[in-house]
């Protein structure tokens, strides 16, 4: 369901699970818990095509135990739909979000 | 008439002392002893004119014929001795008979007298009896004649009156038939065949005519006006002028359908009709109530503009509920308003709208009691899965039953069904899961995979934000409703219709207001810090942004039933073809 790297210090998430809702968002926090305490974290979006209530407040949780250890998480290459479930209840507010890869490296 | 009376020869000559008889030449043929001796002059053969003169009557020239020409003439003669007689003639068998009796003055000598001397008195007695018999008679039997007169009058009197009150009957019934005849022609409207709504009306007109209207304009299969209303009093001229204000109304209404500008709005037909109507009506001194009500099946609304008409019942299927749609807008005839109040109300398959007039909610009890409207929606309530038909035969039941004199006024009755999704859905399917969140992506691939039958939800966005809602509705349910509990069903079915897609949910879980708005509008309200603690909470919310509507209602058995209904089709209905075809 996810993939991890380390590319100049940032540890980076690859969400490699098309849908992330309420049937594997259970099993996305706890194999992220660990992996977000690291200072710099980036989620790649790109292969998610849906995502739910659920999987929202997964990443969600993610931000909070990146932020309970002062660390910083970003997010890229969100897909359109899964944009409009985020911008609905101001989740594009909340999280830092970048369009790819690289921009998103840069901005640390 | 009178009879003779017979008096033997021998008691003549004792009853009638003084007399003289003399025969048709009048001369003396006989004289009675008495008579002699007072006048010796009286003899036989001795003519008349020689024994007496006549004093009275007066008579120039004195003949049997004038004597037998005067019968119940009185006579006063005098003899050639000049004795004064009063006579009485009888003539019979031509002779003539003078009974006399002699004026009691000229008498001297009393002794000289008769002795007998009643006879004549008797006769003329008798004779006078007989007149007054005769005459009573002729009154009796005049009398009789009359009464029998009278008698016929009466009778003909009786037969004239009786006659009087058949015609005026006649013609009350004749008036009454005229009456039915103008309201059954002019003011009630033939049952349109639907296939979408299922109409049926009850009209029981009351013992006298009145102003009861109603009338349904089919526009397109998929619009149908209904409208319904009442003139003030009774009789054939409330019936005329509610003919007049169906005839105004069919004129303003016949204008609404224009293939050019599409439909022309009911308010604006309302508009119309108030501003034509309004200034005769008050002329006329009188009031009409009136609801015109639009059903668009497209958008599934009922729009409904009233003019202080009874409430519209409208039975909700989903939620099982019947509730007032009030109306706010003054009766025709008060005064022109400015602007009218339209109520809208939207309307899902099995719904069921019960039009009424005030005839129905004012039958009355043994006790004065009025029917009322909380009996009527008891009715609908209890009646909700019968058909129109049943539902009206149900009313009538309970008026009949309830009333105990003849309706005072009409009673029409109204009950509009929206039929069974099956004849307008194009699409209907059905799917079961069991309640494990792995069934999620099921369920999305269910719902995309009849959804984007349509063009609406060929677009990415439209049919993610569906599938996001569905999705939030099956997630609270398993995690709520079954609390996770992996063996319980829930069924999903999926009705398209040329406008909207509507996707219910089932399930047997514990019940949960999914449908509640409530405190769903507030995300604005909440800061970007207090959304980042959130771990859920979102799912309701979601639901709500994305459909147009909700509903939930659970039934008596336990089922849960909620609806997520999104539209695809504008409102409005000159975009009537593109949107809604099924590829």
């Amino acid at each position: 369901m996810i993939s991890t790297q380390t590319e100049n210090d940032i540890r980076i998430i690859t969400v490699t699970a098309d849908v992330l809702d309420a049937s594997n968002s259970k099993e996305f926090k706890e194999q992220t818990a660990e992996i977000v305490k690291h200072p710099k974290v980036l989620i790649d979006m790109s292969a998610l095509k849906f995502i739910d209530s659920s999987g929202l407040g997964a990443i969600l949780s993610c931000l909070r135990g990146c932020n309970e250890s002062s660390g910083e998480l970003k997010l890229f290459a969100i897909s359109k739909t899964v944009r409009t479930l985020f911008e609905l209840v101001r989740m594009h507010k909340v999280f830092d979000i970048c369009n790819t890869k690289e921009e998103a490296i840069a901005s640390f | 008439m009178s009879q003779d009376i017979v008096i033997p020869f021998s008691s003549f000559e004792t009853i009638f002392p003084l007399h003289v008889v003399f025969n048709d030449s009048l001369v003396v043929v006989s004289v009675s002893e008495e008579m002699q001796s007072l006048c010796a002059a009286i003899n036989v053969g001795i003519p008349f004119k020689n024994c007496f003169r006549i004093l009275q009557p007066y008579l120039e020239d004195f003949t049997y014929e004038q004597i037998c020409a005067m019968p119940d003439e009185k006579y006063i003669i005098q003899t050639s001795n000049h004795l004064k007689f009063k006579a009485n003639v009888i003539v019979q068998e031509k002779t003539v008979v003078f009974l006399c009796q002699l004026f009691i003055d000229d008498v001297e000598d009393y002794s000289a007298l008769p002795k007998m001397e009643f006879g004549g008195d008797l006769l003329l007695c008798t004779k006078a009896l007989d007149k007054k018999i005769e005459n009573f008679k002729a009154l009796e039997q005049s009398l009789r004649q009359k009464e029998e007169v009278i008698v016929e009058k009466e009778r003909a009197l009786v037969a004239e009156k009786e006659q009087a009150r058949i015609n005026k009957e006649k013609l009350s019934q004749n008036n009454k038939e005229i009456g039915f005849e103008i309201q059954k022609a002019l003011l009630l409207g033939r049952l349109p065949k639907r296939e979408n709504l299922t109409i049926e009306v009850l009209n029981i007109p009351s013992q006298e005519v009145s102003g009861d209207f109603y009338d349904f304009f089919n526009h397109d299969t998929k619009c149908m006006d209904l409208v319904i209303g009442d003139v003030m009093g009774k009789g054939i001229a409330a019936a005329l002028v509610a003919a007049a204000l169906k005839g105004v109304l069919l004129r303003c209404a016949g204008k609404a359908n224009l293939p050019t500008r599409g439909f022309i709005s009911p308010q604006k037909i309302m508009l119309r009709l108030m501003e034509e109507i309004t200034p005769e009506l008050i002329e006329l001194e009188t009031f009409a109530t009136m609801c015109y009500n639009r059903f668009n099946l497209f958008t599934h609304k009922l729009i409904s503009v009233d003019f202080g008409h009874t409430n519209i019942l409208h039975y909700k299927f989903l939620s099982e509920q019947v509730q007032r749609i009030v109306g706010k807008n003054l009766p025709l005839g008060v005064q022109t308003q400015p602007n009218l109040e339209i109520a809208e109300e939207h309307f899902d398959d099995n719904d069921i709208f019960l039009f009424y007039s005030d005839g129905v909610i004012e039958v009355q009890n043994e006790k004065g009691e009025m029917f009322g409207e909380q009996k009527l929606m008891n009715i609908l309530k209890q009646n909700s899965t019968k058909t129109p038909g049943e539902i009206i035969a149900k009313v009538r039941e309970s008026l009949i039953e309830y009333s105990y004199q003849d309706f005072k006024d009409d009673v029409t009755c109204i009950v509009v069904k929206i039929e069974e999704v099956f004849s307008q859905t194009r699409i209907y399917n059905v799917l079961m899961i069991t309640s494990c969140l792995d069934e999620l992506k099921r369920v999305r691939n269910y719902i995309t995979k009849t959804a984007s039958k349509i063009r609406y939800f060929q677009n990415e966005e439209n049919l993610n934000n569906l599938l996001l809602a569905a999705n939030e509705v099956v997630a609270n349910i398993i995690r709520h409703g079954y609390k996770n509990d992996p063996d319980n069903v829930i069924r999903i079915e999926i009705s398209v219709s040329h406008s909207w897609i509507r996707i219910c949910f089932v399930d047997k879980g514990i019940p949960f207001s999914m449908a509640d708005e409530k405190n769903m509008n507030d995300i604005d309200e909440i800061t970007d810090a207090d959304l980042q603690q959130m771990s859920g909470g979102f799912g309701l919310y979601i639901i709500h942004s994305l459909v147009d509507k909700v509903t939930y209602h659970r039934d008596s058995k336990g089922n849960n039933y909620l609806s997520l209904i999104k539209n695809f089709q504008s409102e409005t209905l000159r975009t009537a073809s593109s949107d809604l075809d099924i590829t």
